[in-house]
């Protein structure tokens, strides 16, 4: 039980830390990049979803 | 291959988040500016711009040289006014330069300019703080220049050897 409580905070930081960077990068890119970066960031989630699922998750 | 295939996209879509936040940051208009008075030279790169205005100090009597890069990192030309002045709260003093300029794309484009105590000196101002503003296009820079007395220097005089 433990392990699995270390893990999720492992997990939530590391979540954490990849929302600040992409936040942080984010305030440079152009109106453009940020609408294709946002298009990218939806067909990962997407694909990720569809990949679990095929997976039996 | 196929029990993958959506896994495989999940990666490509992220490779492809990568490569634009790559290409996205080096792609634009960048200007750095290099200040030199006396024997000190500092430079002001393009994402300090943002964060505070720089600023130079000097001694009444000494010049003060700029060098201004524009770096046009886009697939279309720019065509711009530049123009550098010396401000004094809210009213402008000198224009110290006005030049048009058109850069190409993925070229750079250098001004040089000389600020001079005599300059302000005829146009009726002395010892004091002084704002030199760069604009073209929608960019506006401000730098400012502190004039101090070479009798009273604003920084600790150097101990006598002994």
């Amino acid at each position: 039980m433990r392990t699995y409580i270390l893990y999720g905070f492992g997990f939530l930081f590391c979540i954490a830390g990849i929302a600040y960077l992409a936040a942080e990068y984010v305030k440079y890119l152009s109106e453009p990049g940020k609408l294709a970066c946002l298009m990218l960031v939806v067909g990962m989630f997407g694909s990720l979803g569809k990949y679990f699922e095929e997976r039996g998750w | 291959m196929r029990r993958n295939l959506f896994l495989y996209l999940a990666l490509a879509c992220f490779i492809g988040v990568i490569a634009i936040f790559v290409f996205d940051g080096y792609m634009g208009l960048y200007d750095t500016l290099h200040i030199t008075t006396g024997e000190y030279e500092q430079t002001v790169e393009p994402d300090q711009w943002d964060r505070y205005d720089p600023s130079v100090r000097t001694d009444w009597g000494d010049k003060v040289f700029f060098s201004y890069e524009v770096d046009n990192r886009r697939f279309s030309s720019y065509d711009t006014a530049i123009q550098v002045s010396v401000w004094k709260e809210d009213a402008k003093i000198i224009d110290l330069v006005a030049e048009d300029k058109a850069i190409e794309p993925f070229d750079e484009a250098k001004i040089e300019w000389t600020l001079t105590s005599q300059e302000l000196e005829k146009a009726g101002w002395g010892i004091d703080d002084y704002t030199v503003e760069i604009n073209h296009g929608d960019v506006e820079r401000k730098i400012i220049v502190r004039f101090y007395s070479p009798e009273e220097p604003g920084y600790p005089e150097l101990m006598p050897p002994r």
